[in-house]
């Protein structure tokens, strides 16, 4: 009791209030690297924290190795994996079936929604059909494709972009719809012709609108690319997950998933830094 | 009613006109409607307006909310059709918006993805009337002329509500208008910056040259403003009186405190009140 007592009472006598210790004081100063900003450093101490956590959990066998392998044989499955090189057929498989479903997405979706985000008459005439591909599971098509497409590559682009599609456009649409009508009187009023309130409004207002629906495009395509490879493929990640899953190669499936999430953190932190650089204007945020 | 001496200041001003006698700006019995929503009819806006203006004139037009103002304004500026009378600009009918009018609205309305020098320089874009190196020094020439002088590579977000207004004012002078149709420019701005504002309005429309058609509810600032202040009905708006206001322009910030600029709001008041109310003696807010 008198041990607990005095040890409290210690660290009070060395920071008295008014006076407060000379370390603390350097220590608050002390500026950081650039790079290891506190934000930073949070982040990546709570990602060694989980993967800690994760280990010890496979350490300590709460589940079989067979079903809850830890980080190190998840490291050694993308050892084996690469080692067998066969891991490269199916990354560039499905990159490309995500890359090129995506692109056409963005390329196709982009314009049609600044079309009937623009013209009332184009949005009357393609609600009907938005509305119901965007009600309907677009996922659930995947067999009617594949019949269609067979299962080749064609049949994955089909589906990626399928998912991807919908928030490009939507979002665009969306973005068009609520520009900011004091802009647009603003541009009216200096006799803007309706190309150059296109050109000089619509386009860089919308910007942000676009930016956020490619992301979430991205995101809805790893979806395709995975569901599309796991209704027959010949290649891919997705494909190589479901077969690890079928042979309880638990670790590969883990390996299979960290490519599908690097892939999306790549690309969205890659859109991130356009989209920086398209708005440098808005006040930021951190 | 206490009559102002009539040494306006907009015959000081006059600056010569096309052909002599001829109105800058003239509005006949204009009538302007609005369709009712949901229906066929039509709701008047403006009633049997009547209105002159000469070049180099600063007119302000004050009225309750809703009593067809900025509707007037946008007629002027060819946004909205006229009903009934004529509205001619030169002795033309005005066919729709031109170069020659420029709106100066309530919301600075800046593109927030341009910088403010390309903010000002928009106009001139628009109309392919001066090449970009041409148009930036225009810019920065007119920031200059506004108090803004530097912040020309700074985005709209980064600027205070009153630099925004001024950036707006530059921007419409930018296309060197004859007409600047000013909406209750000032009215979101806080009172200290609205003064300073109103007095650099009057020294760059001097420096410029230009008619000014100036809408705000704000009686002291029509009166600071005005060469002739023109007092709106309720709905449907029409003009009631013109009240000349004795000062040549442009005016420092000695006239407010002036026994005549609390009588002119006076008398602005008597009559902004007396039609809102239909009594004579509500003085309240009338300053
Ligand atoms: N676009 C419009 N459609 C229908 N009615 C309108 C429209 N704009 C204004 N009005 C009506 O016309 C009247 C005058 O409006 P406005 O000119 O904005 O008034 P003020 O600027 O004097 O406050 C108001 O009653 C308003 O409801
Ligand atoms: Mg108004």
């Amino acid at each position: 009791m008198s041990a607990t007592s005095s040890q409290m009472q210690a660290p009070r006598t060395e920071s008295r209030p008014g006076a407060p210790s000379p370390r603390a004081q350097r220590v608050s100063r002390r500026r950081l690297p650039s790079w290891l900003s506190e934000q930073r450093l949070i982040g990546v101490g709570a990602v060694v924290l989980a993967l800690v956590v994760w280990e010890v959990a496979a350490l300590l066998r709460l589940k079989p190795k067979l079903t809850l392998p830890g980080p190190f044989d998840v490291i050694d499955a993308f050892k084996s994996l690469f080692e067998a090189g066969d891991i490269w057929v199916d990354l560039w498989t499905s990159a490309q079936e995500l890359l090129i479903g995506l692109g056409l997405a963005v390329v196709i979706g982009l314009p049609l929604g600044l079309l009937i985000g623009w013209y009332k008459r184009a949005a009357w005439a393609l609600n009907p059909f938005i509305n119901f591909l965007y009600a309907t599971p677009r996922i659930a098509l995947t067999p009617l494709l594949i019949i269609w497409l067979g299962i080749g590559s064609s049949s994955k682009i089909a589906i990626v972009f399928l998912m991807a599609f919908f928030p490009v456009i939507i979002n665009t649409a969306q973005g068009v719809q609520s520009l900011e009508q004091g802009a647009v009187r603003v541009a009216r009023c200096f006799g803007a012709s309706d190309l150059q309130l296109f050109r000089t409004v619509a386009l860089p207002g919308t910007v942000p609108f676009v930016a956020s629906g490619i992301r979430l495009a991205v995101g809805q395509a790893l979806i395709g690319v995975f569901v599309a490879e796991l209704s027959g493929a010949q290649h891919g990640v997705g494909l190589m997950m479901s077969t690890a899953g079928q042979q309880f190669q638990t670790a590969t499936v883990f390996a299979g998933l960290f490519i599908f999430a690097a892939a999306g953190i790549g690309l969205t932190s890659l859109l991130r830094r356009v989209e920086n650089h398209f708005a440098a204007w808005r006040p930021s945020h951190d | 009613m206490r009559t102002l001496s009539s040494t306006a200041g907009h015959d000081a001003a006059h600056i010569g006109a096309g052909a002599a006698g001829e109105a800058h700006l003239e509005a006949r019995d204009v009538v302007i409607e609005y369709p009712k929503p949901g229906s066929k009819e039509m709701t008047t806006a403006v009633e049997r307006c009547d209105l002159t203006l000469d070049r180099g004139d600063f007119v302000c037009l004050v009225g309750p909310s809703g009593c067809g103002k900025t509707t007037f304004l946008n007629a002027v500026a060819g946004f909205v059709k006229i009903a009934e009378g004529a509205l001619e600009l030169d002795g033309r009918p005005i066919p729709g918006p031109g170069p020659d009018r420029a709106m100066v609205f309530q919301q600075a309305n800046l593109l927030p993805w341009r910088t403010v020098q390309a903010n000002v320089s928009y106009g001139l874009e628009l109309s392919r009337k001066a090449k970009k190196p041409a148009a930036r020094q225009r810019a920065d020439e007119l920031l200059d002329l506004v108090g803004l002088a530097g912040v020309g590579q700074q985005y709209p977000a980064q600027l205070s509500g009153g630099m925004q207004a001024r950036v707006n004012l530059a921007r419409a002078l930018a296309v060197d208008p004859e007409i600047l149709l000013l909406d209750e420019p000032f009215a979101a701005i806080d009172a200290q910056t609205r003064e300073v504002l109103q007095v650099e309005l009057l020294r760059v429309c001097a420096a410029r040259e230009v008619t000014a058609l100036f809408v705000t509810h704000d009686i002291a600032e029509a009166a600071f403003l005005a060469d002739r202040v023109c007092v709106f009905s309720p709905r449907p708006g029409r003009i009631v009186k013109e009240i000349t206001v004795p000062w040549d322009r442009p005016r420092s910030h000695e006239i407010r405190r002036t026994p005549e600029f609390a009588q002119l709001c006076d008398e602005i008041a008597d009559v902004l009140y007396g039609v809102k109310a239909g009594v004579g003696d509500e003085k309240e807010g009338s300053r």
